[in-house]
């Protein structure tokens, strides 16, 4: 027996064992309830995690997690929209112009802002929130995926050079527990500036 | 009880030890679930045969597992004979890999939050083992050969589980298969080269037996921990 324990008196007691064993359950559940399950999946019963910072984390992944579900699903319903009304859906008058949209994002609100853009063609653009920082995504859907940009901030101003012929546009989703408004202005060659529905 | 914390801490040593081994197990968290993204995403976008690519994905799973690699720990805890290891390790690895590729094959899909559960629970069986819990308890030793095979069969059905997710293409799946667990075998050789030298040196400089025991309750929180971990999702999705 590759137990070590050749005779019986050299085994650790019955009462002995089942306090280890106790002993451990206990320390897995303070290490579960205080950091795995705050910052795994946001449940946080003894608010030691949100102290550590861990809840955030958990709350972010879990938050992903069913974006991606929906965006998964939000694309496939997109598509067969697309099939139907991609004819009289394409606006054709490209022209040099300036816009701004101005739109409120409530606490865990997310919206999107669209605009039609001829492969090549570019805008400049400039936004900022009255605030905290705002997750955003910039890119197309058209036909070809692209993402220009993505992260969290505040304010981002740039050049966005389309990268194929269609909608290019932003997503924010407001991930604090405040309301927000956002701002975002666009100059040069495109058509059809607005929220997307 | 109290009595009984005091006893586990008085050591220095081995309280460094306990919480090495525990932030450990929960500093690798992110590594856990071996294939990743990239990894997913490359193997979707992939067909026919590539046995280099899926020797490496079966060796990355293993080394990055760190379940896989707690249980192995678990049981070459008190061997030390070459050939005791090689018995034990074989009997584990043809359990993973039959479950493996008939899993696979048969499309045998079972949650994966509860085949990690179980997995989970399969260190903390272990680690009560080595503790001599059994034959206290129970007055007789469970076959140790048996449940090292018994779940050996359990990992690789968490092991089959990962793969149909994964959504192999059936073009050169077999050959594709069979490859990941050559990789398998490889990071789990690998694996066991480092806990068995770990162990060795432990065994020859520390006090070994004395901190065997307070290990093996070690090993066990960890085992807990996992098991609430993956018991936690299942119910969360």
């Amino acid at each position: 027996m590759e137990n070590n324990h050749s005779t019986n008196s050299e085994l650790p007691s019955a009462v002995k064992l089942l306090k280890s064993t106790v002993l451990a359950i206990v320390i897995a559940g303070v290490i579960l309830v205080t950091t795995v399950l705050p910052a795994e999946y946001g449940i946080d019963p003894s608010g030691i995690g949100e102290m550590l910072g861990l809840k955030r984390m958990g709350d972010i992944k879990t938050e992903l997690a069913q974006e991606r579900i929906a965006a998964e699903s939000d694309k496939n319903a997109k598509v067969e929209q697309m099939s139907i009304a991609q004819s009289d859906a394409k606006p054709t008058n490209y022209i040099s112009q300036k816009g701004e949209i101005k739109i409120a994002l409530k606490a865990n609100e997310g919206r999107e802002l669209k605009v039609f853009m001829k492969k090549g063609d570019q805008i400049s653009y400039e936004w900022s929130t009255d605030g905290e920082a705002v997750y955003f995504s910039a890119h197309t859907d058209s036909g070809e995926e692209f993402t220009y940009s993505e992260g969290s901030k505040n304010e981002d101003k740039g050049i966005l050079k389309a990268f194929c012929d269609g909608r290019h546009g932003w997503w924010y989703k407001n991930r604090t527990q405040k309301p927000m408004v956002l701002t975002l202005k666009i100059e040069g060659k495109y058509a059809d500036f607005r929220e997307d529905y | 009880m109290v009595d009984f914390i005091k006893q586990v801490f008085k050591r220095k040593n081995s309280f460094v030890f306990f919480w090495v081994l525990l932030l450990f197990l929960l500093a690798v968290d992110a590594l856990a679930h071996g294939v990743t993204d990239g990894d997913k995403g490359f193997i979707q976008a992939s067909s026919g045969r590539m046995l280099m690519a899926f020797i490496y994905l079966g060796a990355k799973h293993m080394i990055t597992g760190y379940d896989h690699l707690s249980f192995l720990f678990g049981v070459i805890f008190f061997l030390y004979r070459l050939k005791d290891i090689s018995i034990y390790v074989t009997l584990f690895a043809v359990g993973h890999s039959i479950t493996l590729i008939s899993g696979v094959l048969f499309e045998v899909s079972i949650n994966a939050y509860i085949i990690d559960a179980i997995i989970g629970f399969s260190i903390v069986y272990k680690a009560l083992d080595n503790m001599g819990a059994y034959e206290r308890w129970f007055g007789f030793q469970p076959s140790t050969k048996l449940a090292t095979h018994v779940f050996g069969l359990i990992h690789g059905f968490g092991l089959a589980t990962k793969i149909i997710e994964y959504q192999v293409s059936p073009d050169g799946l077999i050959p594709n298969l069979i490859a990941f667990n050559v990789g398998v075998e490889i990071g789990q050789i690998l694996g066991l080269i480092v806990i068995f030298i770990l162990i060795s040196y432990w065994r020859r400089f520390g006090n070994f037996i004395q901190h065997a025991y307070r290990a093996n309750v070690a090993l066990m929180a960890g085992g807990f921990v996992f098991v609430g971990y993956q018991l936690a999702g299942y119910f969360i999705s």
